[in-house]
């Protein structure tokens, strides 16, 4: 093993968790998630030599599990669908009706997330997830940066819509945010 | 200039350029439409930020390497043990759902809530503070984490770590802020985990203030 190889090699072990995150983010099962992350593993291993020196390994991975999860769905290799854990899965923080209370939010979130349109889900867990700029996610999934803002922009406000607490709604006659989208 | 949904997802991500930017929170301010409809998307995207970090704690999956690279799989084992050595996982889980207990719920504060300005320091303060949770918990010493809220962003990198004489685990760590127009500020500081399984900051101090 070379040291370039070495050193990569370094840096994928650190990126792990992120990388981790990304595909649960993609997949909504945990299953899943860990075998893109092994599938991602093993290809970005047998094609270092596509990886040039100097550019974000970063982003290169993340583009190598993305074309992976896509590649997966289209061909019947793995499961065709990401199946979603079962609630019982989940692990439960405690018994205290807060953490109780934030495990449920957090399930809601996910579904949401989940129900998004492929192309809007993968540019939202880049940008609000993994915390890229729009430059960085456009890099990543290798289009122009108009049509990240604009699936960013579908996701954000739908999930935003969504999530509009049921209070709010019921305080006023009119639902607030079809007056914003129309304000366009 | 009018408000669209692009737009405005784009100012609370803190993508717009200085005078794009000072144009929509002119309509923010005169807004109290526009005004809600932020706060509810930084409320989202709180929840949205978190939702998946499940997936950062507890033992990382036990990798094989393709056979043409066979001999890694030694390494790797032994990497990824020190790594979960340092994480204390039967801590992790604990300051997780604190963590997230405290972003989720914290934002439900600011439905309702006081004047932008007000909002959006409030909103930076919880950002910096779960971005530096995350970055001490899983950064390796050198490596960079950024959080962004609105307008403003910076970032936070663990220095080096270190364990004291009686046995606490401390890191050094390395904190940038500031806005898109506006000053920028350095600071460093160090935490130390607390009994509960956090991070605790015990001094923060500035190393760089540059008035743009």
């Amino acid at each position: 093993m070379d040291q370039r190889t070495r050193d990569i090699h370094q840096q994928f072990v650190g990126l792990m968790p992120r990388l981790r995150r990304f595909a649960a983010g993609l997949c909504n099962n945990s299953h899943d998630a860990d075998d893109l992350l092994q599938s991602t593993y093993a290809r970005a291993l047998t094609r270092l030599q596509q990886w040039q020196d100097g550019t974000h390994l970063d982003r290169w991975l993340f583009r190598i599990m993305h074309t992976v999860h896509i590649n997966s769905r289209q061909t019947s290799h793995y499961r065709q669908q990401c199946v979603a854990d079962s609630e019982v899965d989940m692990q439960q923080g405690g018994d205290t009706r807060q953490e109780v209370e934030t495990w449920i939010s957090l399930q809601q979130t996910r579904r949401m997330i989940a129900g998004l349109p492929e192309e809007q889900k993968t540019v939202l867990l880049l940008v609000s997830v993994e915390g890229m700029s729009y430059k960085e996610a456009a890099d990543v999934l290798e289009l122009p940066i108009g049509t990240i803002t604009s699936r960013l922009a579908r996701a954000r406000i739908s999930l935003a819509k969504a999530m509009t607490p049921a209070s709010t709604k019921a305080q006023r006659n009119r639902p607030l945010l079809r007056k914003v989208a129309n304000g366009r | 200039m009018a408000v669209d949904d692009s737009l405005l997802v784009a100012y609370v991500d803190g993508e717009l350029d200085s005078s794009a930017c000072a144009e929509v929170e002119a309509q923010i301010v005169r807004s109290p439409e526009l005004q809600q409809m932020v706060n509810l998307l930084r409320q989202s995207t709180a929840a949205v930020s978190v939702a998946f970090d499940e997936a950062l704690y507890g033992p990382m999956p036990e990798l094989t390497p393709p056979a043409e690279v066979f001999h890694w799989r030694h390494n790797l084992g032994a990497t990824i043990t020190t790594w979960l050595l340092l994480l204390r996982p039967a801590v992790v889980p604990i300051s997780a759902v604190a963590l997230i207990a405290g972003v989720v719920l914290g934002r439900l504060w600011f439905l309702g809530a006081p004047p932008p300005a007000d909002v959006a320091q409030a909103v930076d303060q919880r950002v910096i503070t779960g971005t530096l949770t995350k970055a001490l918990e899983f950064n390796t010493s050198g490596s960079l984490s950024r959080w962004r809220s609105g307008v403003a962003s910076g970032f936070i990198k663990p220095l080096r770590t270190f364990v004291t004489k009686d046995g606490r685990f401390c890191r050094e760590f390395e904190q940038s802020s500031g806005k898109a127009q506006g000053s920028k500020l350095l600071e460093k500081g160090l935490a130390c985990r607390d009994s509960a399984g956090g991070w605790q900051v015990l001094v923060r101090y500035p190393v760089k203030s540059q008035a743009i």
